[in-house]
């Protein structure tokens, strides 16, 4: 486990009733404004950091700035006025063209964003966010309380954690939540939190980070292109973002040429990286876990039976062996590693369509065809369960805690499905087995929850004991490829990376 | 259907179908047979071609298999992964089957230990650490060194032609178990036609060619009937089965099936054309049929209409004919033969004249010694008288004389009756409705009768109008002496006749009490009579004036509802007599 890991593992242990920042004189600090506060009646607010942590951070080597930085992006953009919401590369992107009120360092520390500062009632309910002074959208006009205030209702997911938005001036901006909880402004950091300037009919992104997208080309035949310049309200020089789509291409070649920053988890590609000297391979953030869905085992919760868990070893094993990607063996905490207080509100309990597996019928474990890592888990599992009973101590544990896989062997079988039909035959429950993949960048492990329970609502019966119906099995995440030493960059808790993290202007 | 045509169209229609018919079954049975034999001789090859490409496969997965072995053999980092154990190699070692693999072609693909477990797999990667001993055990004692298998694959098991191989490498011994699918394109590879079926019969399970997308095999639960082979042809070929479950060597068995259904379309489209041609034969053959029946029985039936009009009374019809053959050889003798009735006729006619004649002497023989009779007598009593007894001569005289009155009436009646026998004719135009006026005008009476008059147009005949006028007379007595003094009518009418108005018929039709069949049979007979006061000749005379003006003359007659003289006579076409005689200038 890495220092980072523990730091993470610590920052959740303590429930956010302390900051996340990892030194005591920041707890310290903290605990003096704390009484300091407490009395004029406002509540002591977590103390933001100034930068982050040296862990989130790559040092740039040289100090001349280069003009341009050549990034590939690994999926097609299809429509570039929203792709920041829908892609999975956004985290090369949003950084540099929107804000959030707060931002979070890859560490969990917590760093002013487009607030300059905030605090709370004594009920952590109300919360104050004072707007940086010089917050700018890109096209020069000043980010207003009631930008923010449209912005975070318009919000999608994880709108749920909002009661309701209040504007007392241009720059103070109230939000209710709807629980009591210190660690709201983590909330409100998350990517789906950013201010927008109001959409307008040309579809044009508008926000207030440093930089604007200048143009995009998509020629015939070949990969689209797009362009990132600085605003004009940028206070440092910056240089040029060129992002490119790999369009299918092998990656390897693009590192032959002039790009400077990659996100992948292919193992090929990184281990050519390796093999490059101008390219560092950075690992980001573990930023996902698969777990394993099982009507047997919903049932068997249900029924009273005592479950039990996959040893760490296995886990481990599964990761090292299984999986031909940065993966580890799933070390708490994810979303559901948390307390799910909130599970008590499920009313629905609808039950899984699982049939029970006759003799000789096939029985599926279903994982989504595009994602490969699902793919090999689902595979081994069908290994393991295909086995048949007392063949190994790995088949027994995997027998242990999914009940009834080797009891038909040979009629086990791992299908790749679409998103479509996993999600119809996820919403059913009627097949054995599913491999799916959850983030493990949560800000609010109930609205993880809930999203899980709308996928796979025969889950909903379990209600706090949702962790228990759940195997989690291996995290993954992904690695950066930078060209070594002529920029800067950061990257925040959600993975978002942003290049030259000097550039936030204060 | 007894008709002549009918015959003519059953002879032609079996003449012409009847060998379609057979020539439709020889050509179905000849191409049955063909086809059968091809397809008999397609299976027999495809088994051999499977058979050779089973021997084939194995040879090249031994092949392959030598190649993996030999790069095995030489690479350091699967020795450092598999006898060293060194664990950053594990991932390297758990890879090299898959890439191995792709490699060499082969779609099956295990590396074992010494102890029968995995370590790596190429078709199914993640069956690392899995023991399975038996299957490289059970393919070296196969005697093909080959053999078939059920190899595990993530999404669904496959059958795989499988051979192993092995290899030391320090003091660990690995085997290579080899091979290349045999489902799926292997079988629709070989079922290259739609109706060729390659099926994989196994312990198990049943792969098919049968395809229902993509031409991809597909497998079907064991014992599944997937084709209908009591209408197609199968051969069979059993190859060595491995079935790793059981530990045993089993057999499956490759099914060859061509299906008849291409044969069985071709004989329907066969059986459709031959059917479209024995139609439309049919109809053809129909249609001339008709026509030809109809060519050749129009002048039979013509001669047969002309025939049935011929008898003595009238004789008048032609048979001349131009044609050449049959037929206007029958018209000719038909001709021929009617101009001998005619004279016939004529002879018949004198015959019975001369027959009248010598009756009619016999009865005036017979009339005059019954006339001269009382009078002999008389003359005899008065000579007896006259010698015996003068005195009483004129008193017995003038007894007598009433006798001889009446013996001398009696035979001027009989000369009176015997002259109107033969009255003597002429022939001119006549009207005849002006003769029926002027007969039924002097006959209408203070009778319970009446008389009815029905007069059509162009009503001259060419006759002797005394004749005429006694034809009409007598007709129209004998019509209301048959009322018997009872309330009725007497109906006389003209009118044209014949195909072309060529004879004028005059109908005298009574309701009285009608005749009887051999009444009528003798109506015209001479001195036939149902009268008490009647003479017998009446109509006897009648029918001889007709017929000596070339006419003819029929009854028709039911009891107790009446009768009808028709006498049918030549019209005389006044008009077309006048524009002849216009036209020769008179």
């Amino acid at each position: 486990m890495t220092d980072l890991e523990r730091r993470i593992d610590r920052y959740f242990a303590r429930d956010f009733r302390s900051n996340m920042s990892v030194t005591i004189l920041q707890d310290t600090l903290g605990l003096i404004l704390l009484v300091a506060v407490s009395a004029c009646g406002v509540k002591p607010v977590l103390a933001p950091l100034d930068t982050f942590h040296s862990e989130c951070t790559i040092p740039s080597d040289s100090a001349a700035i280069p003009d341009t930085i050549s990034v590939v992006l690994t999926d097609p953009i299809d429509q570039p006025g929203t792709f920041w919401e829908t892609w999975s590369d956004h985290h090369l992107v949003v950084g540099h063209l929107y804000e959030t009120l707060i931002t979070v360092d890859c560490t969990g520390g917590i760093h002013p964003g487009l607030a300059a500062s905030w605090s709370a009632d004594p009920e952590d309910r109300r919360w104050t966010f004072i707007l940086r002074r010089d917050a700018r959208f890109w096209d020069g006009s000043p980010v207003r309380a009631v930008d923010v205030q449209r912005s975070l209702m318009d919000s999608g997911a994880g709108i749920s954690a909002i009661d309701s938005i209040a504007v007392s001036d241009d720059r103070t901006v109230i939000v209710f939540a709807n629980e009591s909880t210190v660690n709201f402004p983590f909330v409100l950091a998350a990517p789906s939190f950013t201010v927008s300037k109001a959409r307008q009919a040309s579809g044009l992104i508008q926000g207030s980070g440093p930089y604007r997208l200048a143009s995009s080309e998509s020629p015939p035949s070949g990969p689209s292109t797009y362009t990132l310049k600085p605003t004009a309200y940028s206070a440092k020089k910056k240089p040029v973002l060129q992002y490119i789509e790999s369009a299918a291409r092998d990656e390897r070649d693009l590192l032959i040429g002039d790009v400077d920053l990659l996100v992948t988890s292919d193992p090929t590609v990184l281990d050519y990286a390796r093999r490059r000297n101008q390219y560092s391979v950075v690992p980001l953030p573990w930023d996902r876990t698969y777990i394993l869905l099982s009507a047997t085992r919903v049932s068997d919760i249900l029924s009273g039976h005592q479950t039990k868990e996959l040893p760490q070893s296995f886990l481990d094993s599964l990761a090292r062996d299984a999986v031909r990607r940065d993966a580890r063996g799933h070390l708490p905490p994810a979303w559901f590693d948390r307390p799910l207080a909130c599970m008590d509100r499920t009313q629905t309990r609808p039950q899984s369509n699982y049939s029970g597996g006759k003799a000789d019928e096939i029985r599926r474990v279903l994982y989504d065809r595009t994602d490969p890592v699902a793919r090999q888990l689902s595979e081994r599992i069908v290994a393991l369960g295909n086995t048949g009973p007392n063949s190994s101590t790995k088949t027994d544990a995997v027998g242990a805690v999914i009940p009834g896989i080797n009891e038909n062997p040979g009629a086990l079988r791992a299908y790749g499905a679409s998103h479509e039909e996993m999600e119809q035959s996820l919403a059913l429950g009627s097949d054995f087995a599913y491999i799916v993949a959850q983030s493990l960048r949560s800000t609010d492990a109930c609205i993880d929850a809930e999203n899980l329970l709308r996928r796979a609502p025969w889950l909903s019966p379990l209600g706090r004991r949702l962790r228990q119906g759940l195997v989690p099995l291996v995290d993954t995440r992904q690695n950066l490829i930078v060209r070594t030493g002529i920029f800067a960059l950061t990257f925040d808790w959600f993975g978002n990376i942003r290049i030259d993290s000097g550039s936030t202007e204060k | 259907m007894n008709s002549y045509r009918s015959k003519l169209l059953a002879a032609f229609l079996a003449a012409v179908l009847v060998p379609i018919a057979a020539l439709a079954l020889l050509i179905r049975n000849e191409m049955s047979e063909r086809f059968t034999a091809q397809y008999e001789q397609q299976v027999e090859s495809l088994v051999r071609i499977i058979e050779q490409d089973l021997d084939r496969q194995s040879e090249l997965i031994g092949a392959s298999l030598a190649v993996i072995r030999r790069s095995i053999m030489d690479d350091n980092r699967f020795r450092r992964a598999a006898v060293d154990r060194a664990p950053n190699e594990r991932a390297y070692l758990l890879d090299y089957a898959e890439n191995a693999l792709r490699l060499s072609g082969l779609d099956m693909l295990q590396v074992q230990d010494e102890e029968g477990r995995i370590i790596s797999s190429g078709h199914f990667r993640n069956e690392y650490d899995r023991l399975e001993e038996s299957l490289p055990r059970l393919l070296a004692s196969a005697s093909s060194q080959s053999a078939l298998v059920r190899a595990r694959a993530p999404d669904a098991p496959f059958v795989a032609l499988a051979r192993v191989d092995s290899f030391r490498m320090g003091s660990r011994s690995f085997r290579l178990v080899g091979g290349r699918s045999v489902g799926k394109r292997f079988l629709s590879r070989l079922a290259r036609q739609s109706e060729l079926l390659v099926e994989l019969d196994y312990p198990g399970g049943l792969l098919s060619s049968l395809t229902g997308m993509e031409n991809d095999a597909v497998e079907v639960p064991d014992g599944a009937v997937i084709t209908d082979r009591s209408v197609s042809i199968t051969k069979e070929l059993s190859v060595p089965f491995i079935d790793t479950s059981q530990g045993t060597i089993a057999e499956a068995t490759f099914r060859v099936t061509h299906g008849l259904a291409s044969l069985d379309a071709l004989r329907r489209n066969v059986d459709r054309w031959f059917l479209i041609v024995f139609l439309v034969t049919g109809v053809i053959a129909t249609v001339f049929v008709i026509w030809l029946a109809g060519r050749i029985s129009r002048p039979i039936v013509e001669l047969a209409r002309k025939t049935s009009r011929i008898n003595l009374d009238r004789l008048d019809v032609h048979f001349k004919s131009t044609r050449k053959d049959e037929i206007g050889a029958l018209s000719r003798m038909l001709d021929s033969m009617t101009d001998r009735l005619r004279s016939s006729k004529v002879l018949l006619k004198k015959a019975e004249r001369e027959a009248t004649l010598g009756e009619l002497a016999r009865q005036v023989n017979h009339d005059i010694k019954n006339g001269l009779t009382p009078i002999r007598n008389v003359f005899k009593h008065l000579s007896r008288l006259a010698s015996d007894k003068p005195e009483e001569l004129l008193e017995v005289f003038e007894e007598r004389r009433g006798t001889l009155d009446s013996s001398i009436s009696y035979l001027e009646k009989m000369a009176s009756n015997y002259a109107r026998l033969f009255p003597r004719t002429e022939r001119i135009p006549c009207n005849l409705n002006t003769l029926v006026s002027e007969v039924v005008r002097d006959m209408r009476g203070p009778g319970r009768y009446n008389l009815y008059m029905e007069l059509g147009e162009h009503p001259f005949v060419l006759g002797d109008p005394v004749s005429l006028r006694r034809i009409v007379e007598n007709l129209v007595t004998n019509g209301i002496e048959s009322l018997e003094s009872l309330p009725g009518s007497v109906t006389v009418s003209t009118a044209l006749t014949g195909a072309e108005d060529e004879r004028l018929r005059l109908t005298v039709t009574d309701t009285g009490k009608g005749m009887t069949e051999a009444q009528k049979s003798q109506v015209f007979n001479d001195f036939y009579t149902t009268k008490e006061t009647g003479t017998g000749l009446g109509l006897s005379i009648v029918r001889r004036l007709v017929m000596d003006m070339d006419g003819n003359i029929q009854v028709e007659s039911q009891m107790e509802q009446g009768s009808s003289f028709h006498v049918d006579l030549p019209a005389f076409d006044r008009d077309e007599e006048l524009r002849a005689s216009s036209g020769n200038g008179i």
